[in-house]
């Protein structure tokens, strides 16, 4: 229903389609490819030129703050060695928020999204093997620091 | 043209790559020194201010959204909302960075800064002795200061360039740089501003939480 509408009603209704929440997201695409009133880049993809409509963003920014009360929330209790685990859950949750909308990821190459991924994968290294080395150092009675 | 605006995205989130792993040598060092030290940690984070932490997260998720419609306003060739989503920019991130001063502020009061003004252990003898005796003679809260004042002062530096862009931005916006067809500055500039939030996102339970939220606040 949603799409229908921003099909045809085209350019003009940028903040105010996609009423129907749950089919927005294959709305914005059609929206994306639809709607460029623009005079160039009307290719296929045209990978970082979207306009999504405002009720994404005020989505995303609820989807934030939920998850900022959620982290509040999770350092009540004394969930021993839990905390940390469920904080850096959400705080990762967040981030792939910020990520994937804000920062449209959704909308990029996957050349785009395959950098922004080497990053985690770099970070993954560095922390996997350095932090595999210091944990692993009392099960061979290596002398601490 | 779409070759162009590609080139420009990916430079742009290459350059956040290595920004990522800059911060990414700080993460690890916090990570390491918490495992060592853990009691440590959390007593240094008791002395942090949970609420101005999570006024500043709400506030900097804030201006993620007001950046984030600032593009959409650019890509909407929308000059006057345009101007409007940035100058709420950055009030929003020079507010981010009035309550951090606010909070260095107390922990210079409270001789909590490392190298400069320093009495903690002076302060909390008690603690002090409990402290050495787990840590094995270390320092460790001095530890915890250091890399709390490393990782927040960073990032605020950050800030402080993203506030000087937004600015500057602002004022081109106003000139109509931005709504001529040539909105990608602008996506660029979210580009940055976003991943300083992401990495505030991070920050601010590692920092702030490890004692629970029942135990720290309140600056003591």
């Amino acid at each position: 229903m949603a799409s229908k509408k921003s099909k045809g009603q085209g350019a003009q209704e940028h903040g105010h389609s996609h009423e129907g929440g749950h089919a927005h997201s294959h709305a914005v695409e059609t929206h994306g490819r639809d709607t460029h009133g623009h005079g160039h880049d009307t290719h296929g993809h045209d990978d970082d030129h979207h306009v999504m409509p405002i009720k994404t963003y005020l989505i995303v920014f609820s989807t934030l703050m939920v998850l900022l009360v959620v982290t509040l929330l999770a350092a009540i209790p004394d969930l021993g060695p839990w905390n940390l685990p469920i904080a850096m859950a959400i705080a990762v949750a967040k981030a792939l928020v910020v990520m994937i909308w804000f920062m449209h990821l959704k909308f990029s190459s996957p050349l785009t999204r395959l950098f922004a991924g080497a990053a985690f994968f770099w970070l993954a290294i560095l922390f996997l093997l350095t932090l595999s080395d210091y944990i692993s150092r009392p099960w061979f009675d290596v002398p601490k620091l | 043209m779409k070759q162009q605006r590609e080139c420009h995205t990916l430079g742009m989130w290459l350059f956040l790559v290595t920004e990522l792993m800059m911060f990414g040598g700080l993460f690890f060092v916090y990570s390491l020194y918490r495992g060592m030290f853990p009691v440590a940690f959390e007593e240094g984070s008791k002395h942090l201010n949970i609420w101005l932490g999570t006024i500043n997260t709400f506030v900097l998720l804030f201006s993620s959204l007001t950046m984030a419609m600032a593009v959409h306003s650019a890509g909407s060739k929308d000059r006057k909302w345009l101007v409007r989503w940035l100058l709420i920019t950055f009030v929003l991130g020079a507010a981010f960075l009035g309550i951090k001063a606010v909070e260095w502020g107390v922990d210079w009061q409270e001789g909590l800064i490392p190298g400069l003004n320093w009495h903690y252990y002076a302060d909390h003898p008690e603690q002090a002795a409990h402290l050495l005796e787990a840590n094995s003679g270390v320092h460790q809260v001095l530890m915890f200061f250091t890399i709390y004042f490393c990782m927040t002062g960073l990032h605020a530096i950050h800030m402080i360039i993203g506030l000087g862009l937004v600015g500057t931005f602002a004022v081109m916006g106003w000139q109509g740089k931005f709504t001529n067809g040539n909105e990608q500055p602008v996506e660029i500039l979210g580009l940055y501003w976003h991943l300083v939030d992401i990495i505030w996102i991070f920050l601010f339970p590692l920092l702030y939480l490890i004692a629970g939220l029942m135990h720290g606040g309140g600056g003591h």
